[in-house]
């Protein structure tokens, strides 16, 4: 019990540091976050 | 309207991507990693969709944007899926597989549940919305993992190159990204540079990787953790 308990902690403590970073990196700018799997130039987004 | 380093790069992406998959059957590695491969094969098939969908709609085409924005979302969480692939390979002395697969949908599931919570607001296109907040919010997910999985892999002194080595061309992949970001704020008019980096960085992962399963053979070992202590 206790180890599922570990997994779900370490799961949230996973999904708050990296909302925190793109907190961070996002900060102050309102450009879409890159993102690039497989090819093809990025199209601006519909908004 | 592209340029021609646009269809160089888009060329360049679906050899690297037809060159792991090759490299993997070629040395038998397909199966040892199914999901790295399923993901690369699944990001030759999109790259291959997307220039069909290119050059019969244009690249300014709703066509072209939603295909894009919905198959970067599907690859993402196949990417994501890979690394929780990485992690079972690197725990598994432990014996904690099944606790690895409930943390990895717990996780994926809170990420979802936090990317509707900051898109509810909106009033049109919400499914839009959702998918490219969802990718981007498993993107920053993804690079937390690499580095907790980095420092799982020095903690228990793994030795396998190629897990090591695949790592670390995570490791790149996802912080080149973040960086990308970060400077394109700082330096927003730089749009040759910010048009194509994302898609040199791409070309990245296909690339270590074909070299991983291609060069590195199976049973070689690195020692990382001397990577962490000073020599005196």
């Amino acid at each position: 019990m206790s180890r599922k308990l570990n997994s779900l902690l370490l799961a949230m403590l996973v999904l708050t540091a990296a909302m925190g970073l793109k907190t961070i990196v996002t900060a102050h700018s309102n450009t879409p976050v890159v993102v690039a799997n497989a090819g093809g130039p990025t199209p601006p987004t519909p908004w | 309207m592209l340029g021609p380093a646009d269809y160089v790069l888009w060329f360049l992406t679906a050899l690297l991507e037809a060159g792991v998959v090759l490299c993997a059957l070629k040395r038998h590695s397909f199966r040892r990693y199914l999901a790295l491969n399923i993901y690369m094969l699944g990001s030759l098939v999109v790259t291959i969709l997307r220039f069909w969908v290119f050059s019969h709609y244009g690249f300014s085409s709703a066509q072209y944007l939603y295909f894009y924005f919905y198959s970067d979302a599907l690859l993402t969480v196949g990417l994501y899926f890979a690394l929780i692939t990485l992690f079972s390979y690197v725990l598994s002395e432990l014996q904690t597989g099944r606790y690895v697969r409930l943390a990895a949908i717990v996780l994926l599931a809170g990420t979802a549940f936090f990317s509707y919570q900051v898109i509810q607001q909106s009033s049109d296109r919400m499914l839009t919305r959702f998918v490219i907040e969802l990718s981007q919010n498993l993107y920053f997910v993804g690079l937390v993992l690499t580095y907790l999985l980095w420092g799982a892999i020095l903690k228990l002194r793994e030795t396998r190159a190629q897990i090591i080595q695949l790592v670390l061309s995570l490791g790149l992949y996802f912080s080149a990204f973040a960086a990308t970001y970060a400077l394109r704020n700082l330096y927003p008019g730089l749009h040759l540079v910010w048009g194509h980096l994302p898609q040199v960085i791409a070309l990245s992962l296909p690339l270590a990787w074909a070299y991983t399963i291609w060069r590195i053979p199976v049973e070689a070992r690195l020692a990382p953790a001397r990577l962490a202590v000073v020599s005196r």
